[in-house]
């Protein structure tokens, strides 16, 4: 069968990580309901779809290198050096796994291609930080823009109906948000998500961003010393929206009600005042490609077994 | 050479600074290594894009932001906005996002909730 292969792979590995995004972000998203604290560790978790289809690729695609055979016991390791050993090379005893992956490539996948694309043309922001910028905006509210300078803007209708406390107040929540690094997170998250299915992801960065503002508000809280002028400035802005009778940002969870009470009550609600992608973070998922990379031979021949395609 | 969208912003930040302004001035402020054409090609791109206005001066264009730097933000902005309404996941940190779903009774409950916590302390 004349395919290309790496098309196969692509398509395979899509195939897997569109599966296990499927299961996983919506089982996911109902235990960060039940348990907020595990929404810090929703990153790892949109990660983890793109590294299982990773893993099946690299057990396809992995090169057969004479000098990998100090290391790994497979023979593909005995191949022509620099030739790629592939299952796939049979493809025509594959077929049973070939003409779902292409479907996957065929008519599932330009739709998140679509999101994909939407998420990276997103600003790169104008820089500012947490210092505001006053303009006319279509809707009372108070966003950071731009995902990797980003900066605070501020609807002035908004702006000039807040005391300068509770000005105060809403800068500090941005710092917060600026030191966890979430526009960042939600971009990257964002982007992960875009290999499950339409929606699955949802609920996913949904529970992420509701830590993220459960996290912002105990930063704040922490720097003004008042947890209650926090709240204060939240339900101010809640009041605006509502007398200005203009719907805001309409992803809404319902959480203003929880959030001025986790303030009021000091409770912890999960909060994390690090960012959610770190330093170990980073060297998490490094050490997660290597362990693929050291696993991908035994998988490629349970593959095979699993294909029928032993040697 | 900086990438395009870059250089476009750098070029209206200094346009956003007032004035009219030549190729070679721009161009002496952005980045005096640039190539005259590069920013010319760019402020050419922006005139078509509506960003900036030109008039002849001699034989030379003069360059002008049609926008202030915050009226170009408030439309950035309000674009972004305008797509978060319809998009299927939220992709933006906003203060307060759930305005919608608060109704009024909730608001003077919460309202009474924080006067009576300030009383207390």
């Amino acid at each position: 069968m004349a395919l290309s292969l790496p098309l196969f792979v692509l398509a395979l590995s899509l195939a897997v990580a569109w599966i296990v995004a499927a299961v996983l972000f919506p089982l996911w998203s109902e235990w960060v309901a039940v348990s907020p604290r595990l929404a810090r560790w929703s990153v790892w978790v949109a990660v983890l779809p793109v590294v299982v289809g990773a893993i099946l690729a690299l057990s396809s695609v992995i090169p057969g290198d004479p000098h990998l055979n100090q290391f790994f016991s497979c023979h593909c390791a005995t191949s022509m050096p620099g030739w790629l050993h592939l299952c796939p090379l049979h493809p025509s005893r594959a077929a049973g796994l070939m003409l779902p992956s292409l479907a996957v490539l065929a008519v599932l996948l330009p739709g998140r291609w679509r999101s994909l694309g939407a998420v990276i043309s997103q600003p790169l922001g104008h820089g500012g930080g947490a210092e505001p910028t006053v303009v006319d905006l279509p809707e009372p509210t108070a966003v950071l823009h731009g995902w990797l300078r980003p900066s605070l803007v501020v609807d002035r209708g908004l702006w000039e109906s807040l005391s300068s406390t509770h000005r105060d107040a809403l800068a500090a929540h941005e710092r917060g948000h600026l030191r966890r690094r979430d526009p960042l997170t939600l971009m990257l998250l964002r982007g992960v998500v875009c290999v499950g299915p339409p929606s699955a992801g949802h609920g996913l960065i949904r529970g992420w961003l509701d830590h993220a503002e459960f996290s912002a508000d105990a930063i704040a809280a922490d720097e003004l010393g008042d947890p209650v002028l926090v709240a204060e400035a939240l339900l101010r802005c809640a009041q605006v929206g509502v007398n200005t009778r203009q719907a805001s940002l309409s992803w809404t969870g319902g959480r203003l009600e929880q959030r001025i009470q986790t303030l009021l009550d000091g409770r912890d609600e999960g909060r994390d005042l690090r960012p959610d992608i770190g330093a170990i973070d980073l060297l998490g998922v490094f050490g997660l490609g290597m362990a693929a990379l050291y696993v991908s031979p035994w998988l490629h021949h349970q593959v095979e077994h699993f294909l029928n395609l032993s040697l | 050479m900086a990438r395009s969208p870059q250089l476009e912003r750098r070029v209206l930040e200094t346009l956003w600074q007032g004035g009219g302004w030549s190729v070679r001035e721009v161009l002496a402020v952005v980045d005096g290594e640039l190539a005259y054409t590069t920013i010319a090609t760019v402020l050419d791109r922006l005139h078509a894009k509506g960003r900036v206005e030109r008039e002849k001066e001699g034989l030379a264009w003069r360059y002008r932001a049609t926008r202030t730097r915050d009226q170009a933000l408030a439309a950035e902005v309000g674009r972004v906005l305008a797509r978060a309404d319809s998009a299927p996941e939220p992709f933006l940190v906003a203060f307060l996002d759930e305005v919608e779903q608060v109704d009024p009774e909730a608001l003077s409950r919460l309202e009474a909730l924080i006067r009576s916590r300030k009383e207390r302390s």
